[in-house]
């Protein structure tokens, strides 16, 4: 398994362009996922650190005759945003860590919404783009809102996992949802990679063993896998009581973590739908959330604002999920009742987003 | 390529200054517990039968401040144990 960072820091672009899984996922991402093709032009606005990618996937686009420009994110808001005025359709957002120019950012698509489409890559690591978009977009959509659906029909959800997890979670049917699969929606940019849904309960009690990753909106230090050094926790009425960890530093820092006002309180119950990543990534990126299970997130998320939301996440490697009596995933499975129609927001009596993150 | 050292100092210096490097977009849940005078609480133990010294408010909405949605949690205390009359023999 390579890191991203030795990705990046060997991945030439005639590399990555030579690696058919890297081409696929480009091309998914580009014609499936955002819709682009010979009409419009799309301007890439890179951070440096992910230049390579940015570069391999430009070429990708050329020989799909998309038309592309390529920015530096670290160019002030004004540039951007000139260069966005000037005949562009679309932008994709190449990303590995800080999100950048943010509320601007949001503040233009919001006044050109029905004249231009925005996606933010998240992590945009080689990996991502290899692992994030083997699935098509309409199948993640279609599972993402059955599961939405048989959730809020259940009321309630139960994991178990052969490493000690079993946790049991009420569903409250006037919560609202997310449901990210990339799309661009409501002003807001399209988040890759995909999808997930998520949502929030307080009423939440039992034992989490996160062996699959651990993932944090500040940047986890450390190697985010877990698999040998599983994270548990055990959480009473929504809050984190106790956690535990045999590696001494991750203890640590959790503990701190923990300490700081609201962060013990559980944030998230998260579900990643994409299956066809077939691995967590070392690295602290978006990737690991998308991976197909349960994940549990908690922290002081109190708004959109970046100086307000401390977030972790607990990703699960393998478990089964039980929405009321039916078993709802299974050995990596979803297994989720037939949809006649592929339900839509306006059918839900609550509110469901089409993002998670910004 | 930054070490494990310096990483952790980054992760600890953005935990003391409460700084994402990327914000979650996800509903805004506050819990506010109240705790109940004992006034209060012989109001709700007329209704309830039980003893309940406090009643925490879950809120939730998609804006701040939370104002859309409100789950009542009531805590509810064991009665005390009362004791078993001895039969007069």
């Amino acid at each position: 398994m390579t890191s991203p960072a030795k990705d990046l820091r060997a991945g030439a672009v005639s590399d990555l362009l030579r690696d058919p899984l890297f081409v696929r996922g480009a091309r998914s991402m580009l014609l499936d996922y955002c819709g682009l093709g010979r009409c419009g032009r799309t301007l890439f606005i890179c951070d440096p650190c992910v230049k390579p990618v940015c570069l391999a996937v430009e070429k990708i686009a050329a020989a799909e005759d998309i038309a592309t420009k390529r920015v530096s994110a670290f160019l002030d808001w004004d540039h951007i945003r000139t260069q966005l005025e000037d005949g562009f359709t679309s932008a994709i957002i190449f990303q590995f860590a800080a999100s950048l120019h943010t509320q601007p950012f949001i503040e233009f698509l919001t006044r050109r919404e029905h004249s231009f489409h925005a996606y933010r890559l998240f992590g945009s690591s080689a990996e991502t783009v290899r692992q994030g978009f083997r699935r098509r977009r309409s199948a993640l959509r279609a599972r993402n809102w059955g599961l939405i659906q048989t959730a809020r029909r259940a009321g309630c959800l139960r994991v178990e996992s052969d490493c000690g997890t079993h946790l049991r979670v009420g569903l409250d049917s006037g919560a609202s949802w997310s449901n990210s699969y990339g799309e661009f929606a409501d002003g807001y940019p399209g988040v890759f990679p995909p999808a997930e849904v998520n949502t929030r309960s307080l009423d939440v009690d039992g034992v989490l063993v996160a062996d699959g990753a651990i993932g944090s909106n500040i940047g986890w230090p450390l190697d985010v896998r877990l698999a040998d050094l599983p994270i548990t926790l055990r959480i009473v009425q929504g809050k984190v009581v106790d956690a535990d960890c045999r590696h001494r530093l991750t203890r640590d820092l959790l503990w701190e973590f923990l300490r700081k006002p609201h962060c013990s309180e559980v944030a998230e119950i998260g579900i990643g739908t994409n299956d066809g990543i077939s691995e967590f990534v070392p690295s602290d990126i978006l990737l690991n959330e998308r991976y197909a299970g349960f994940h549990l997130g908690i922290g002081s998320t109190l708004s959109k604002r970046l100086d307000r939301s401390l977030h972790l996440d607990f990703m699960l490697a393998d478990c089964r999920m039980w929405m009321g009596r039916h078993l709802a995933f299974h050995k990596r499975k979803f297994v989720l009742p037939q949809i006649a129609k592929i339900p839509d927001r306006i059918g839900f009596p609550v509110n469901v987003r089409l993002h998670d993150a910004l | 390529m930054k070490t494990e050292v310096k990483k952790v100092a980054e992760f600890r210096r953005r935990l003391d200054v409460n700084i994402a490097i990327w914000a979650i977009d996800i509903p805004a849940i506050r819990r506010i517990t109240l705790e109940l005078t004992p006034e209060q609480q012989q109001v709700l133990k007329r209704a309830t039968r039980q003893v309940v010294p406090s009643l925490t408010l879950v809120l939730q909405s998609n804006e701040l401040p939370p104002n859309g949605h409100a789950l009542a949690c009531l805590q509810i205390q064991a009665p005390p144990k009362s004791k078993s009359r001895s039969k007069k023999e």
